[in-house]
């Protein structure tokens, strides 16, 4: 809120301060900044500076992941698989690079990744049009992974 | 002391009030616009004030009163901006010190758009200009519903929302740059 004393009973009344106020009105400078106020802005910088260089990370993490969809929903698996490996190697927690592996890897026709995709999506909460999703694609031996409340 | 909600909420968004009242005080200090008081935060209505003498022109007046929008934003962005990418884009799981960014984020974004005795500061400076007394009669038009449109608002954490979406939409923008 910002007050300016255009009109000072009114302005004082409002704030309820008619004598300090109306004191440093002829003062000639600004009232002074309170100390704790610098610590606050290192705060702010601080936290800001850490997101700026954090941030080439991110949006390199999230262009992968965007490429890896794109090769996904191509149908370009080993590429789609690749691309969401680059997201995990900079974002490991990443749940949708996660299940983006674990899909494309259960949709290429190997046993041998098959067990690495389960990898993956351990302690990850699956969505319902997740579990569907992977259990499209995954082999019958990984149906009860991915089984639906409807399935039950 | 009773704890409203709208204390609560003050109280829980501290940093971003502490932000807003910073944001009229350094405009106000470019300016020169000596100031005569400041309270950045405390548990009580207005959460935060800056009582400053009469800007020298009515642009400035404006500057200092919408100050924080730009201000709040931009902060906001700046450390929203990769824990944004990390939730909405990435769906990462966040740490203790993401969430403790996010929460700074977002209170700063929810403090960006001006208070209603903001918007009447200007109303006043408006009508103690000749050429824009016209302008402050529809102004009245505007400040008027205030409360009823903030209750609204409020009812909609519209606040809330605009804070995500500039956080999402500066992340979104840079990742599609």
């Amino acid at each position: 809120m910002t007050n300016p004393l255009t009109d000072s009973a009114h302005a004082h009344h409002a704030e309820g301060r008619t004598n300090s106020a109306s004191d440093q009105r002829h003062s000639l400078q600004s009232c002074p900044y309170p100390t704790w106020i610098y610590g606050f802005i290192t705060i702010l910088l601080y936290a800001s500076v850490w997101s700026l260089v954090r941030l080439p990370e991110s949006v390199e993490a999230a262009r992968s992941l965007k490429i890896a969809e794109h090769y996904l929903g191509d149908g370009q698996l080993r590429n789609a698989a690749q691309s969401f490996k680059k997201t995990l190697s900079i974002d490991p927690t990443s749940a949708k690079a996660r299940i983006g592996m674990a899909l494309s890897l259960l949709s290429i026709d190997s046993e041998q990744v098959d067990d690495q995709a389960v990898d993956y999506l351990k302690d990850l909460a699956l969505s319902a049009s997740d579990r569907t999703k992977l259990r499209s694609a995954a082999p019958i031996k990984y149906h009860l992974y991915f089984s639906t409340r409807d399935d039950s | 002391m009773i704890i409203t909600a709208s204390r609560l909420l003050a109280l829980l968004t501290f940093p971003g009030i502490i932000v807003h009242e910073l944001a009229h005080r350094l405009c106000c200090d470019i300016f020169k616009v000596r100031v005569f008081e400041v309270c950045f935060f405390r548990l009580g209505d207005p959460a935060g004030f800056v009582i400053h003498e009469r800007p020298p022109s009515l642009s400035v007046a404006c500057v200092i009163t919408l100050a924080p929008l730009l201000f709040n934003s931009v902060v906001s962005v700046l450390i929203g901006v990769t824990v944004g990418i990390d939730l909405f884009t990435l769906c990462s799981q966040l740490t203790i010190q993401q969430i403790l960014r996010l929460w700074l984020a977002l209170s700063i974004g929810m403090h960006a758009l001006p208070s209603a005795e903001d918007l009447r500061a200007l109303r006043i400076e408006l009508e103690q200009n000749e050429k824009t007394r016209g302008i402050a009669n529809v102004f009245d038009s505007v400040i008027k519903p205030i409360p009823l449109v903030k209750g609204l608002l409020n009812i909609l954490w519209f606040d809330l929302l605009y804070a995500i979406t500039v956080c999402l939409v500066a992340g979104i923008a840079v990742v599609n740059s």
